[in-house]
């Protein structure tokens, strides 16, 4: 191994800004890609303007999207960021 | 690989939380009283594998138990999932097979049994002790026996084959006087069925009386109260056919032309003779606790308006209304010489609550003069640089109601918090109504962490007593429940 040696505070917080800019090109028109083949055609949310957001104190995703986003706060520990990232994605991050 | 993104509700706090763990003797911040000499312990939700559809219900993860320790004034913590028929299909595939809600023609064919939905349940809702037994409860399928100690799942339980319906409500009442505890069960011969089964344990455990009735229309029966004399059966505005399931939809949706309806039946009668009342559109979920009072029945509880499940669509296809999704302490009163089949109703409160309504379970069935629930105050700080935009929409409170003044005593969680339900804890030696603990656990929105809040039930204002700290997010209970170290000697 060689060159400047990376902490883990700083490896996040580089993929943490890297995540919002992939992020940001997200759409909410979600596909449920990862569903196994059922020969039952359900009903799902399509539409693009679906909004998570907040009632009884859990996030829920709104298809109207006229309820008021919910908008955690910006910070490394629920690594959000990161969840949004493929592994592929996240290997390849420029660090 | 498991990929979380692709459910837009797993976000921040509420990502799953996906590991089983214990804390000895946890970091507390104040003094954990030492007469306390139990377990608190708590069901909720929380996915092994991200849900199969992204509007799926919360309702619908994985069974997750866990338990604060009390011994000596110090506090330990286990968490562990609950081992289902549907945890372990599911850990063997390393995904989802697990489709909608309480639907399983949307399963995946591999483990698809619409005959037997009962094996899908995840046992995730609510405790419950009772003849020395420990167990994880769900409204669509068996008891689930824990290991009070390790909570390990022991299997599920049908009371020696006694216990003849599909399912088993998630909130059996306890009779502080008999020890018997009443149950039910509801869609208790399959999918969609209107039969319903009522049984009473006695407090050895057996079943000594079951009786069955059919309701007026298959409904989500999520709750019951019992008085000495009565059993009552509320529910209202959910409805759901075979037609529905097959079609791929969402176990439940809101009906808004149904009215709301309570059953009432004697504590050993026939179910032919249950006798069904008639309400306004509600959303009756939970109750608080109900007395026979010479001909009059009185409940208290903190029923909806409407629809309270974003996730559980109005039928017609309009919107679900935030509007009406609000609960109010209410005390009903049914006439049982009436010859009227509706009930009366007060709002006892002009703001709306949590209806995760909870007593002094000592007054279970009797007349009590407390309830206790969680609210938002909106006046309250709240910080949304470090907790979210979430202002006037997380439980800061718990309120303690006197249903007999009509006064309300707060306590206030702080200005990055979320409550979770509380549950009194009777003070030990004490018999008074009222003279104990409030506990409770909070979200920490900012430090990412679940705190366990212990109050003085009497003094609410003066803010907690302790808090027991977790270095890490426990999962969201459902319901909790306090069981006192005798009850599981």
């Amino acid at each position: 191994m060689s060159g400047p040696r990376l902490t883990r505070r700083d490896f996040l917080a580089r993929t943490t800004a890297a995540g919002s800019l992939a992020g940001a090109g997200l759409s909410l028109a979600w596909v449920s890609a990862a569903a196994p083949a059922t020969n039952v055609v359900a009903p799902r949310i399509r539409k693009a303007r679906s909004v998570v957001s907040f009632h009884l104190d859990q996030p829920y995703l709104d298809p109207t999207g006229e309820a008021i986003p919910y908008l955690p706060p910006a910070g490394l520990r629920g690594a959000d960021a990161l969840a949004r990232l493929s592994a592929e994605d996240l290997f390849r991050l420029p660090l | 690989m498991v990929d979380f993104a692709k459910v837009p509700t797993n976000v921040g706090f509420f990502t799953p939380e996906r590991f089983e763990g214990e804390v000895h003797d946890c970091e507390v911040l104040g003094q954990v009283p030492r007469d306390l000499n139990g377990t608190f312990f708590r069901v909720g939700g929380d996915w092994l594998y991200p849900s199969m559809f992204p509007d799926d219900a919360p309702l619908n993860a994985d069974g997750h138990v866990s338990s604060f320790q009390f011994r000596n004034g110090i506090v330990s913590y286990k968490g562990r999932y609950v081992r289902t028929k549907r945890y372990e299909a599911d850990k063997a595939a390393n995904r989802q097979l697990y489709g909608y809600y309480r639907n399983p023609y949307t399963d995946d064919p591999a483990i698809r049994d619409p005959e037997r939905p009962n094996l899908r349940t995840v046992a995730n809702t609510s405790p419950i002790v009772h003849a020395g037994k420990l167990f994880a409860l769900k409204e669509d399928g068996l008891p689930h026996r824990i290991d009070p100690a390790t909570l390990a799942t022991l299997g599920t339980w049908d009371f020696e084959g006694a216990w003849k319906s599909q399912t088993f409500t998630a909130h059996p009442k306890i009779d502080p006087v008999t020890g018997e505890m009443i149950a039910f069960g509801y869609e208790a011969t399959g999918l969609a069925s209107d039969d319903l089964f009522i049984c009473t344990i006695g407090k050895d455990g057996k079943v000594k009386h079951e009786t069955r009735a059919k309701v007026p229309y298959v409904s989500v029966i999520h709750d019951q109260a019992v008085t000495q004399k009565h059993i009552l059966i509320p529910f209202g505005g959910y409805t759901t056919s075979l037609d529905r399931l097959k079609a791929g939809k969402i176990h439940w949706g809101w009906d808004q032309t149904k009215p709301s309806m309570i059953g009432v039946l004697a504590r050993d009668g026939d179910g032919k003779d249950i006798r069904w009342f008639k309400g306004p559109e509600r959303c009756l979920m939970h109750t608080f606790n109900a007395y026979t009072e010479g001909s009059k029945i009185v409940l208290y509880a903190p029923f909806y308006e409407s629809n309270f499940f974003p996730f559980f669509p109005p039928i017609d296809g309009s919107p679900w209304n935030p509007q009406k999704a609000k609960a109010y302490v209410r005390r009903i009163t049914l006439d049982l010489k009436s010859k009227k089949d509706t009930w009366t109703e007060e709002v006892l409160w002009p703001f709306n609550v949590v209806d995760l309504g909870r007593i002094d379970t000592r007054f279970m069935t009797l007349k009590q003069r407390y309830g206790y629930t969680g609210y938002a105050d909106p006046k309250r700080p709240f910080d949304e640089a470090r907790a979210g935009n979430l202002r006037g929409r997380v439980t800061n409170c718990y309120g303690r109601f006197d249903f007999e003044t009509g006064k309300l005593n707060s306590y206030f969680a702080g200005p990055t918090h979320s409550l979770q339900e509380c549950c009194f804890v009777p003070r030990p030696g004490g018999s008074e109504e009222g003279d104990g603990y409030l506990i409770g656990v909070a979200s920490n929105y900012a430090e990412m962490r679940s705190e366990l809040i212990i109050a003085d039930a009497r003094n609410l204002e003066a803010g907690d007593i302790a808090r027991v700290i977790l270095p890490f997010r426990s999962s969201a209970q459902v319901h909790g429940l306090w069981a006192d170290a005798s009850e599981l000697a």
